[in-house]
């Protein structure tokens, strides 16, 4: 699975960023097709996500951990997926950087992905990879600019 | 290598006097088609029994993979979930699957759920039962599994490397057995060759993918103590053992019994993995459990074929004379044994193919990868080995300057050999090659297609014409897996029936076979209602298989083309001792000698005094009812039974033995065009000639051969597994999985000929894989279309991908893909 990487610029503060960036109960919110989520620390949550690629429909069950904290430019974190026959596991580090409109985040993600989903989407996995993890960031520069 | 000699001959020809020559050979509309056109036939999916309950399946993501944990607490509460198993319940309540392996590879460990480690993705991981299919499903979805990812293996020669990752640990190796055969002088003959052509070829993995996936209804009854299994299975009696060690039941308690079968291809040869959880669950719950496989379970995890890549070096004189050849091959058998490694062995059958080849060494290996478990998929093993000899003949004929057609010519034994042994022992039984190939070239126009090949490749057309020899041995010698364990207590090949004339007259006949849509009732009435030469509508053939009234040998089951040659002579064999009780009891009512006695038309009469004749039905009555009236002391009862077995012998010490009962022939002819734009090759022209001996049905017979060139063609341009370098199988639905529909299959052209066998007492041979031919074919025709161009192709599969590249290439030199 090849590496993605994405930039987002933010009209908010550094520390508003970080602030949501590291509460779980707001950036399990921009996780896409949520069903439910539930936080266990600052540092972890678990989610329900509805997936649907092709023919393949169902809930995936997401496992979210913070691996790495340096405050208040970069965090590394970890989403362990499984579900629908399949396992995805991203592995994803934020850098966030003051710039002239508010600040720029930067991020990179590793994405491994098992199982059946591998095999029905072989086609266009790469593309819902990439979407998924720019949404989740589109979604916090989306919820910090209102 | 030459003809077999006299007293080999005499001790495989059969005795066929009892033939009428009436019903064989005729156009009978099929016995079973009625029902099955009209949507009526029985499969396990129809089968609904009172309480049943549904089994669904976890499967592993993972090619390879430790499992650290398993939770079902939240699948187990669910309601109306009834069981949930892990591999660890499984491993309580049966020993693991018996390994047919040498050792060290014994000691591989195969429960029918993955116990602490998963080998290749979509093995079982846990199962539900569950008062529906729904509810097991959605609990399914429940059961949380911690995996601990490991590096995959999915390179066969790879596999075989010092420090690739081990399928199985306890083995020590991923080598499931080497095997190295020397037949004939190779060396003297590679020293002695004008020249030395050698290539490295691989056969890729496809599946047959059957209209109806692997199903079981298992049925435990508390009260008798006796489990039944409805099931799909292609061979119940091979499998027995499994079960009954499975299930630790004997086998008068346990009952198998299969239906109508969607087809099987082969693939329905290992799903007894399904019989017995399901078999476990039922005897557990009390309850009747149902499975039906997904299509994309079945496509990712049922059975595939063993791939194969061969390096083949041909000892040629400058005439086109193939001396000897040398091979070394690798077979990737996937995760477990469960059929294989017999295909290592297999294909010795054909092992000169259809040449006067004088020597052969095959020095052969078969290893596990993190694959899907394979099987014997339509053409099992001799298809690739003769796609590998097919292939060579090719490369030697471009080498040299010769016509395809040519070489083969050459080679070719001639019929003045019939029957010819073959250097590792294999005994065609009959047929002239030579002729069957000049009538397929005439047929199918070969030299005009030639002279316009060469005007359309002027006007820049890339036109390819495809010639191929093959065989479709028949009726397996199941010795043959003592050339990789000598001490499997496995061999012969043979079939039961019992053909009943009931006290009205008419005719029930019970087989041994599991057919999957080949005719066996169809057949087997047309050989029945000739030999006692009564209406074949008077003759009512049970259908499928049942453990319980079956005649049955460990040998029985539908695969390896076998019922032509061994079925349907046990059919015969029954039938015409049949006949012979109901001669001598004809005689003694008639008052007539027993050499007079004529059956015919339903009745028998007595040749010296027409007059004095009955109808065969008042000897059935008489038989079962009046028995007073019979000869004294003759049993009463109108019950014959056979089983039929050919000579068959264990290898010698050389590993030389025969391996098939007959030996049918092929030629196909093709002829290909390929778009430049899109690298999709289109047939434009397809010619078979069929020699399967004395044709019973011509329908059917008919059938089979478009059967095999559609799966042929399909092979060889669009369906092939993709497995990427983690294990993940790219295209496991018939998205990807690209299965034909009648808008890829080409007009065909089928002529035959027809030389009996004389092994059978039918004359009739096995045809029902076509021995992968139309593979051979299209892709010789495929690369006689590129070979001006540069290009080879060195796979059984030839998709527009792998052309382009091979036109692109063109541009900038020679290639080879």
């Amino acid at each position: 699975m090849p590496q993605f990487k994405g930039s987002e610029v933010i009209s908010a503060p550094r520390q508003a960023v970080w602030d949501f960036l590291t509460d779980p109960q707001k950036v399990g919110g921009c996780v896409p097709g949520l069903k439910s989520l539930q936080v266990v620390d600052s540092d972890h949550f678990n989610a329900e996500v509805q997936v649907g690629i092709g023919i393949l429909r169902g809930t995936v069950k997401v496992k979210y951990e913070v691996v790495e904290k340096v405050p208040p430019e970069r965090i590394a974190m970890r989403m362990d997926g499984s579900g629908v026959g399949s396992k995805a596991l991203i592995n994803a580090t934020v850098e966030l950087k003051e710039a002239q409109q508010g600040t720029q985040l930067d991020w990179v993600a590793d994405v491994t992905v098992s199982g059946t989903l591998a095999g029905l989407g072989a086609r266009y996995l790469n593309d819902i990879a990439f979407k998924t993890v720019s949404d989740i960031f589109k979604c916090t520069k989306e919820k910090l600019s209102k | 290598m030459s003809k077999a000699p006299p007293e080999i001959i005499s001790l495989y020809t059969q005795d066929s006097s009892a033939l009428t020559l009436k019903w064989l050979g005729k156009p009978l509309k099929p016995k079973e088609d009625y029902r099955l056109v009209r949507g009526r036939g029985t499969f396990v999916d129809d089968i609904q029994l009172p309480r049943m309950a549904y089994m669904a399946f976890l499967r592993s993501p993972y090619s390879h993979a430790r499992i650290k944990r398993i939770d079902v607490s939240r699948a187990k509460s669910m309601p109306g979930v009834l069981l949930v198993w892990t591999g660890d319940d499984i491993k309580r309540r049966m020993r693991p699957l018996p390994q047919a392996t040498p050792p060290p590879a014994r000691n591989a460990i195969d429960y029918p759920l993955a116990v602490d480690k998963v080998r290749f993705q979509g093995e079982p991981v846990a199962m539900v039962v569950a008062e529906s299919r729904y509810i097991a499903e959605d609990a399914v979805n429940q059961i949380d599994v911690d995996y601990e990812p490991l590096p995959a293996v999915v390179d066969a020669e790879r596999a075989l490397e010092p420090g690739a990752p081990l399928v199985h640990e306890e083995v020590g190796t991923n080598l499931i057995a080497h095997v190295h055969y020397k037949w004939g002088d190779v060396d003297y003959y590679f020293q002695h060759a004008d020249l030395v052509v050698e290539a490295k070829f691989h056969y890729h993995r496809f599946t047959g993918a059957p209209l109806e996936t692997n199903a079981v209804v298992a049925d435990y009854d508390e009260r008798a103590d006796v489990m039944t299994i409805y099931c799909n299975n292609q061979a119940p009696m091979e499998w027995l053992p499994q079960l009954s060690a499975g299930l630790n039941m004997p086998y008068p308690k346990l009952r198998v019994v299969t239906r109508d079968i969607g087809g099987g291809f082969g693939t329905k040869l290992i799903n007894y993995v399904y019989m017995i959880l399901a078999a476990l669950a039922s005897k557990e719950l009390k309850r009747p459990v149902k499975y039906m496989e997904t299509r994309t379970e079945n496509l990712q995890a049922a059975a595939h074929n063993a791939e194969r890549t061969c390096t083949v070096s041909a000892a040629v004189r400058k005439d086109g004379t193939v001396l000897a050849l040398r091979m070394r091959c690798v077979d990737d058998d996937g995760a477990y044994s469960r059929h294989e490694p017999a295909g290592m062995t297999v294909w010795a059958q054909v092992s000169t193919g259809m040449y006067k080849i004088r020597a052969l060494e095959n020095d052969y290996y078969a290893v596990f990868t993190n694959k899907c478990p394979s099987t014997s998929i339509r053409g099992f093993s001799r298809a690739p080995h003769l796609f590998m000899i097919e292939r060579i003949m090719d490369r030697i004929a471009r080498r040299l300057g010769m016509d395809p057609a040519e070489i083969r010519m050459k080679n070719l034994v001639g019929p003045e050999e019939m029957p010819y042994m073959t250097p590792s022992g294999g005994i065609y039984d009959s047929g002239n090659w030579p002729e069957g190939l000049r009538r397929a070239l005439e047929a199918a126009d070969y030299w005009g297609w030639r002279k316009r090949q060469e005007e359309l490749r002027r006007q820049g057309r890339i036109i390819g014409v495809g010639v191929v020899v093959g065989s479709d041995s028949a009726g397996p010698n199941m010795a043959q897996v003592k050339m990789y364990n000598p001490g499997l207590p496995y061999t012969g090949g043979t079939e039961g029936a019992l053909v009943q004339m009931t006290p009205d007259g008419k005719v029930r006949v019970i087989l041994g076979s599991s057919p999957q849509g080949m005719g066996h009732e169809t057949t087997a009435a047309q050989v029945v209602a000739d030999v006692l030469d009564v209406s074949y509508d008077d003759i009512y053939v049970q259908t499928g298989f049942d453990s319980f009234s079956s005649v049955y040998t460990m040998h029985s089951g539908t695969y390896g083309s076998r019922f032509a040659p061994i079925g349907l002579s046990a059919v015969y064999l029954a039938a015409a001792r049949l006949k012979e009780k109901l001669a001598k009891i004809a005689a003694y009512l008639l008052k007539c000698p027993e050499g007079d006695v004529v059956i015919e038309n339903g009745a028998a009469r007595c040749a010296k005094d027409p007059q004095r004749s009955m109808e065969l039905r008042r000897i059935a009555r008489i038989a079962y009812g009046n028995v007073n009236e019979l000869p004294p002391g003759m049993e009463p009862g109108l019950y014959s039974l056979a089983i039929f077995r050919p000579p068959f012998q264990n290898p010698d010490e050389n590993r030389r033995a025969n391996l098939a009962l007959t030996y049918s022939y092929n030629v196909h002819v093709v002829v290909v065009e390929i778009d430049p734009e899109t690298g999709m090759p289109k047939i434009l022209s397809y010619t078979a000639l069929e020699d399967s001996g004395r044709i019973v049905n011509p329908l059917i017979v008919d059938g089979q051969v478009h059967g095999a060139i559609a799966h042929g063609v399909a092979e060889a341009l669009y369906e092939k597994y993709h497995y990427d370098e983690n294990g993940n199988l790219l295209n496991p639905t018939f998205v990807d999985y690209l299965v034909p529909t009648a808008l890829e299959i080409p007009d065909m052209k089928v002529i035959h000929m027809e030389t009996p066998s004389p092994f059978t007492p039918t004359g009739a041979k096995g045809m029902g894989e076509g021995g992968g031919t139309a593979v051979q074919a299209v892709i010789s025709a495929v690369e006689d279309a590129l070979a001006p161009l540069g290009g080879e192709l060195g796979e059984s599969h030839a998709d527009p991908e792998t052309i382009l590249r091979i036109l692109k290439g063109a541009a900038r030199g020679k290639s080879e893909v």
